[in-house]
């Protein structure tokens, strides 16, 4: 009896791998036949299509209202009268609205800024903000590993920190407004708004640095005390407003 | 079935009688340890750079910065290297990096170490003819297969203290944000781990009703082993470059290493390749009952 159960649960197990490799030829032939399929649409170059722009504007409702209606009679647009071109070399000009920014290329041109440029300012801002949120993270976390400070020690880093964050947000809000003025930051508009960031820095490096015990200053890591790294991210937030501009 | 848990009883006894099971937990623990303590200092370096590289201080404690690195690109790379998908690389950003690692480690080193103990379960006994007595007293199918839960229960306990060596050691490297999610999650993938380890532990016991030498026995069992991940190497190259696609099939569905994928499914699809593996270790067994069916006890 228990040699009949034993044989029946191999039985078992070589009945499953059995129908598993027969049942599973059928799918896995099609899904190779697909595969080779897909691999085969992948590589085909599809080119300049312009159906999709074309059905796009059917899809706008009326595609001529940027432009001149059709003629009633032909159904064909009235062609525009040409504008006159812009002379070689010379830089654009922002619009009266100003949507258009000029800015100064990699070569030393003046170019327009366009949109693929603010997507790529607005890219950068993200990727400091996140580099700035992991500094600031780790910073805290070297602080408490190498020096272990009391709570009463860690408050007043904290509030140095808090600080010296607030000021940063008011020295790149000052910035900020000067560019808003529609006149960029003068050279020496530069000079102090770097000054201020970094007597606020110095102060809040002097006030991690006396919070600590004797003891304390000679473990830790001099970039524990670096106060740049406990810049938090809000200094971007308002510094991405620029942007908007 | 009363005899194949008697006997499966006996093997596990015999096991910790003769400190071949304290000599496997050993191993399995050593070998744990010490890839929890490379991993733990791999994690610290990548850490390390990470700090450099955004010019702040580095933490000495591997793992502070382990939300940081998973969030990298570069960590996304690994993990679909070691899953084999984007898709289930990205539904495993929620497990603890260290439980990823240790199933991981567990399809590589589990089924060497499952294969090995096992082929001497059958040969030692036919060695020295004690078989023979427990033969007169059950069927070759019941011993066969007892002798197999047996060594099934013995990689299971080894499996479990490995997962604790684990946990231990990141837990003593580490700073760990959540230690009992951790556990929770090193407990559940040992499960995934022992399924796995079940066509290698019918492997080791089919080898061993092929020969009376337990040395010998345990040179095919891990050759086998060695052999099934190369025939799955080639399998692989089979299947991208279109050669012979059918055999390619047949092998990707025998071979264990085929339902790995399946194995990684945060969801209930690794069930399925557990299943597969169940009947493929069945299967294996009877290779090797092929042989012991005729044998002269």
């Amino acid at each position: 009896m228990a040699n009949e159960l034993a044989k029946i649960v191999v039985a078992a197990g070589v009945a499953l791998v059995a129908g598993l490799v027969v049942g599973g030829m059928g799918p896995r032939a099609e899904l190779r036949a697909l595969q080779v399929r897909m691999d085969a649409m992948q590589e085909v170059d599809c080119g300049p299509n312009r159906l999709p722009a074309e059905l796009a504007g059917v899809l706008q409702g009326r595609p001529w209202e940027d432009g001149a209606p059709p003629s009633p009679r032909t159904g064909r647009t009235e062609p525009e009268r040409e504008e006159e071109p812009e002379p070689v070399g010379r830089p654009p000009r922002p619009s009266s609205d100003g949507a258009e920014v000029v800015v100064v290329g990699e070569d030393g041109r003046e170019r327009i800024l366009t949109e693929d440029d603010r997507e790529e300012v607005v890219e950068n801002l993200d990727m400091a903000r996140e580099a700035i949120e992991i500094r600031n993270r780790q910073a805290w976390r070297a602080l408490d590993e190498q020096v272990r400070p009391t709570p009463e020690q860690r408050a007043r880093i904290e509030t140095a920190v808090a600080d010296m964050n607030a000021e940063l947000v008011n020295v790149a809000d000052a910035l900020v407004q000067t560019v808003e003025g529609g006149e960029p930051p003068e050279r020496r508009d530069m000079m102090v708004f770097a000054a201020d960031a970094l007597e606020t820095m110095i102060a809040t490096e002097d006030a991690i640095y006396n919070s600590l015990t004797p003891e304390q200053r000679l473990d830790v890591d001099d970039k524990v005390l670096d106060p740049t790294s406990y810049v938090d991210a809000s200094v971007v937030d308002v510094l991405q407003s620029l942007e908007d501009l | 079935m009363r005899d194949v848990f008697l006997i499966a009883q006996f093997e596990l006894f015999r096991a910790i009688r003769t400190w071949r099971a304290v000599a496997l937990v050993l191993l399995y623990a050593v070998a744990t340890i010490g890839a929890g303590y490379l991993f733990a200092n791999a994690i610290g370096l990548a850490e390390k750079a990470l700090a450099e590289s955004l010019g702040v201080a580095a933490t000495e404690v591997p793992g502070a910065m382990m939300d940081d690195l998973i969030a990298s690109d570069g960590f996304m790379e690994v993990l679909r290297a070691m899953v084999g998908s984007t898709d289930g690389a990205e539904r495993l950003m929620e497990v603890p990096l260290a439980a990823i690692f240790h199933l991981w480690l567990g399809f590589l080193l589990v089924p060497f170490f499952a294969a090995s103990a096992s082929a001497e379960s059958i040969a030692i006994d036919m060695n020295n003819r004690a078989i023979r007595f427990e033969a007169l007293r059950t069927s070759r199918m019941a011993l066969v297969l007892g002798r197999f839960a047996g060594q099934l229960t013995l990689t299971g306990v080894a499996s479990l203290a490995a997962a604790l060596c684990m946990w231990g050691t990141v837990m003593w490297m580490m700073v760990v944000q959540e230690p009992v999610a951790l556990a929770g999650w090193l407990g559940w993938y040992t499960v995934r781990t022992w399924c796995f380890a079940v066509p290698f532990v019918g492997f080791g016991v089919a080898c061993s009703q092929w020969t009376t030498s337990a040395a010998w026995a345990r040179v095919m069992a891990v050759g086998g082993t060695a052999g099934s991940w190369v025939l799955y190497g080639i399998a692989q190259v089979m299947i991208e470059e279109d050669w012979f696609p059918m055999v390619a099939d047949v092998l990707v569905q025998v071979l264990p290493q085929g339902w790995i994928r399946g194995m990684w499914d945060p969801g209930t699809g690794w069930i399925l390749s557990c299943i597969v593996c169940v009947g493929l270790g069945l299967s294996s067994l009877l290779f090797g009952y092929v042989r012991f069916a005729r044998r002269d006890l």
